[in-house]
């Protein structure tokens, strides 16, 4: 990683959810790139070789759980961490995701503050203020 | 938003879920979808108005984020194990509780988009039209849920 701003690949189906939470993390200064399926994510994952990749994980075409995977059985691509990022919010998705390989785990609706934290520590950048 | 049709036989039924199924985890997941945008582009609007937005646009912010965060706290009581007041609700005042916020949301939305558009912010007016698309899936989705699962 350089000087620039890292580079945030996120995956999500959902328009909404897509364009408000890549203008968010654009306003801290994060470059975004976006997927919109499983497949497009591990594709873009092994062209870009994001800093990070945020990933839904009800997704189409390839599910988040089977993308995260792939990254991370990929030798070029095992280093990048993953957070999962869903809306499926009961016991024992946080243990899928990290049985998937996911670095982190985060609920929607997004807690901005917590899961820039959590970018952060991923990335090893100083905690973002508060 | 369409208004609903009133289901006043819903006054003798009561919301019976589907305990532990993949369909109410799904729908647990359909319900919380729509909430992110909501609060997520509540919050982003007022970072990028910042201070060119008039102050009463920014309280109607708030207004529309607490309709938000109403809503999620109401889907998560009504998947929630642990006891629930609105658990023991009939089917009638269930869509009652939940199309309170709904229509607020929906009222607030129109109102802040109007407001945005005169103070010259194009892009929160746009956003604001997200929230209100948002709002309206969520509520149909409500709508389908007690349908399907009031007996």
């Amino acid at each position: 990683m350089g000087e620039s701003m890292p580079k945030i690949l996120l995956v999500e189906d959902n328009e909404m959810n897509r364009d408000m939470l890549s203008r968010r993390l654009a306003r801290r200064g994060y470059e975004v790139s976006l997927a919109v399926d499983g497949a497009e994510g591990v594709a873009r994952c092994e062209q870009e070789l994001p800093d990070l990749v945020i990933m839904d994980l009800g997704l189409p075409v390839l599910d988040g759980w089977e993308a995260t995977k792939r990254i991370k059985a990929a030798p070029a691509t095992r280093h990048i961490p993953v957070i999962a990022l869903t809306a499926h919010a009961m016991m024992g998705e946080e243990e899928k995701a990290t049985q998937a390989g996911c670095d982190d785990f985060e609920t929607k609706p997004v807690e901005l503050p917590r899961l820039l934290a959590k970018m952060a520590a991923l990335l090893k950048l100083p905690p973002p203020a508060p | 938003m369409k208004p609903q049709r009133r289901r006043p036989e819903f006054a003798k039924r009561h919301l019976h879920l589907p305990a532990g199924t993949e369909a109410l985890r799904t729908l647990r997941h359909d319900l919380r979808t729509p909430i992110n945008p909501i609060l997520g582009y509540c919050e982003l609007i007022v970072e990028e108005a910042g201070a060119a937005a008039p102050g009463p646009f920014l309280v109607g912010m708030r207004e529309l984020h607490a309709t938000g965060s109403r809503m999620l706290k109401l889907t998560n009581e009504i998947f929630s194990d642990r006891p629930s007041g609105l658990r023991q609700l009939d089917c009638a005042e269930l869509q009652r509780e939940f199309r309170v916020p709904a229509r607020a949301a929906t009222t607030l939305c129109r109102r802040l988009e109007r407001q945005a558009v005169a103070a010259a912010l194009p892009v929160a007016a746009q956003d604001l039209q997200r929230i209100g698309v948002a709002t309206g899936r969520w509520l149909k989705r409500i709508e389908e849920m007690l349908e399907q699962n009031c007996r």
